[in-house]
């Protein structure tokens, strides 16, 4: 059944008309099919509809299929906002700045380690700081603190975690320009310096996986991929470090947005003209906690890679662990994007969503020029992820964005309620799955039937052409916080 | 505090003094293995945030990120 006040543009996307709400200033546009439409909560359409009342919104108030309410911006939303005239907000980009994937391909096939996943789910768990409040094996110094936030995943590649490889093969090359380190408050200096190298809790995960089916060969060719082959995924961002910077600058916008007289429908969407001093300081401060997150993947990436060396007792490369590519799905960038036949330096806001540029974009490495970005999308523990690229098709419609993961279909306390009286680690392990989680409720909270299917999410983005499907990749062990 | 040094408070003892109130929080570090994990709040947030007056008492509804 359509959701009243929604037009159904065609098989993959509804529009919420301007009118929907008072104020907007453009449309939304949701892509879902009838399926996920019928899933649609009212608040993250309500979400979508307050977006495109914010000044200087380019285009249309977007969301992708994983879409589901968030805290001012809907999760799965994509805003464009003009340099000049447009805004940015700290919800636009979400607590957690910078959380992403990355996803590492190898020489393995799945029979070579079958026997061995539960071995290697246990040294990941020891090896891997996991879980509330986890601390790392690292205790950044000040001046230490400072570099990461300056220089990110590179900083962590000079101490010897890495090569220039993972750097070409990363988002940002693994750290954007302009991070202030000055900008950030005591606290969340404190809380960030024993979290580095941390996985954290909630929905972050380290995952073995095996490719189970390929869509587009030649893609698959360039990126390394196989089927049978065993890939590790890593999903964490910027630890407390981040929240704190979020918590921090929505007190400075909620000031900003009222001297600038910005009328919010919603404080959680606290704003500032994105050419005034209160936005050019969230923007260092983000840049920096952005920076952190991507030194934080590139560590765990290391102690991965320790984890499979001890437990296999062979060397690196006949493992062959390398990474394919890490993306970030909460962040704000300026990029140049082409409206109405002219290119334009915009502020795209991807909260919950993934950039996926499209093949000949500077911003991508030579290998992967001609078959476009790659982007990673990670489902629940019991099914499927994916493994995409960009589309030209993706840079007209959405501003070089699409998904970035299942998107919930319960809230935490709904899957607790259901999950009551079972044990979800053995339900996973009779479908071959090791599991293994530090905090007492998590695997109830993210059981797969608290997530939508993410193989539907992913096939309405590649149906209307925002990214193409590459392959899928199934779960073989997993570790949660 | 806990993000910081580990620190996982146990007692809490809160008196009002006027518009002020003064906490004496004791504990010691957390240890995952005898502690359990539980869950952490990361942020205060201004989602649905309300403050109403009932009779002579305010409540205030917060929903955190955790």
């Amino acid at each position: 059944m359509a959701v009243e006040g929604l037009r159904r543009i065609d098989s993959t996307r509804v529009e919420v008309p301007k009118g929907y709400k008072a104020g907007m200033r453009t449309n939304g546009i949701i892509y879902v099919d009838e399926t996920l439409e019928r899933q649609l909560e009212a608040h993250s359409i309500d979400q979508v509809a307050n977006v495109a009342t914010l000044p200087g919104i380019v285009g249309s108030s977007l969301a992708m299929p994983d879409i589901h309410t968030g805290y001012g911006f809907t999760i799965g939303g994509v805003a464009a906002f003009d340099l000049k005239e447009g805004i940015i907000s700290p919800g636009g980009v979400g607590y957690d700045i910078n959380c992403g994937v990355r996803l590492l391909r190898s020489n393995l096939y799945k029979d070579d380690i079958a026997p061995r996943i539960k071995d290697l789910v246990n040294a990941f768990y020891k090896d891997i700081p996991t879980g509330v409040g986890s601390k790392g094996k690292l205790r950044l110094n000040s001046k230490e603190h400072r570099k990461v936030l300056l220089k990110g995943a590179r900083w962590v590649v000079e101490q010897g975690f890495g090569d220039k490889e993972d750097l070409a093969h990363t988002e940002s090359e693994g750290c954007i320009e302009g991070a202030d380190p000055d900008l950030i408050s005591d606290k969340a200096y404190q809380r960030g310096s024993a979290q580095l190298g941390t996985l954290g809790s909630g929905n972050h995960f380290a995952e073995i996986q095996y490719i189970d089916e390929i869509y587009d060969e030649e893609a698959a060719g360039s990126l390394g991929l196989f089927m049978g082959q065993i890939t590790v995924m890593i999903h964490t961002g910027s630890r407390g470090f981040g929240h704190q910077v979020c918590t921090d600058f929505l007190e400075v916008m909620q000031k900003a947005a009222h001297k600038y007289r910005i009328e919010l429908p919603d404080r959680e969407l606290a704003c500032a003209p994105f050419d005034s001093p209160e936005a050019r300081d969230y923007m260092a401060a983000m840049r920096a906690a952005a920076n952190y997150a991507w030194a934080n993947r590139q560590f765990i990436m290391h102690w991965v890679k320790e984890s499979f060396i001890n437990v296999l007792s062979t060397g690196p490369r006949d493992i062959g662990l390398s990474l394919i590519y890490d993306v970030a799905h909460n962040i704000a960038k300026v990029e140049e994007h082409l409206v109405d036949g002219i290119m334009r330096k915009l502020v795209v806001h991807r909260k919950g969503a993934t950039r996926a540029f499209a093949p000949g974009h500077a911003e991508l490495p030579g290998v992967y020029q001609h078959i476009g970005q790659p982007v990673i999308i990670p489902g629940d523990m019991g099914r499927a992820s994916y493994v995409l690229v960009g589309t030209d098709k993706g840079m007209r419609e959405s501003f070089g964005s699409t998904c970035h993961g299942a998107g919930r279909a319960m809230s935490r306390n709904q899957a607790m309620r259901v999950a009551k009286g079972r044990a979800i680690w053995r339900e996973m392990e009779d479908r071959g799955i090791i599991v293994r989680a530090t905090g007492r409720s998590t695997l109830a909270e993210e059981m797969p039937e608290a997530y939508k299917d993410v193989s539907n999410v992913v096939d309405v983005v590649h149906n209307a052409g925002l990214s193409k499907k590459v392959a899928r990749l199934r779960p073989l062990g997993v570790i949660k916080g | 505090m806990f993000d910081t040094y580990g620190f996982a408070g146990k007692v809490f003892c809160i008196s009002f003094q006027g518009d002020a109130f003064r906490a004496r929080v004791s504990g010691g570090l957390f240890d995952p293995e005898r502690n359990g994990q539980k869950l952490l709040i990361k942020a205060a947030t201004y989602h649905n945030l309300s403050l109403r007056k009932i009779d002579a008492h305010w409540e205030a509804t917060v929903i955190f990120d955790i």
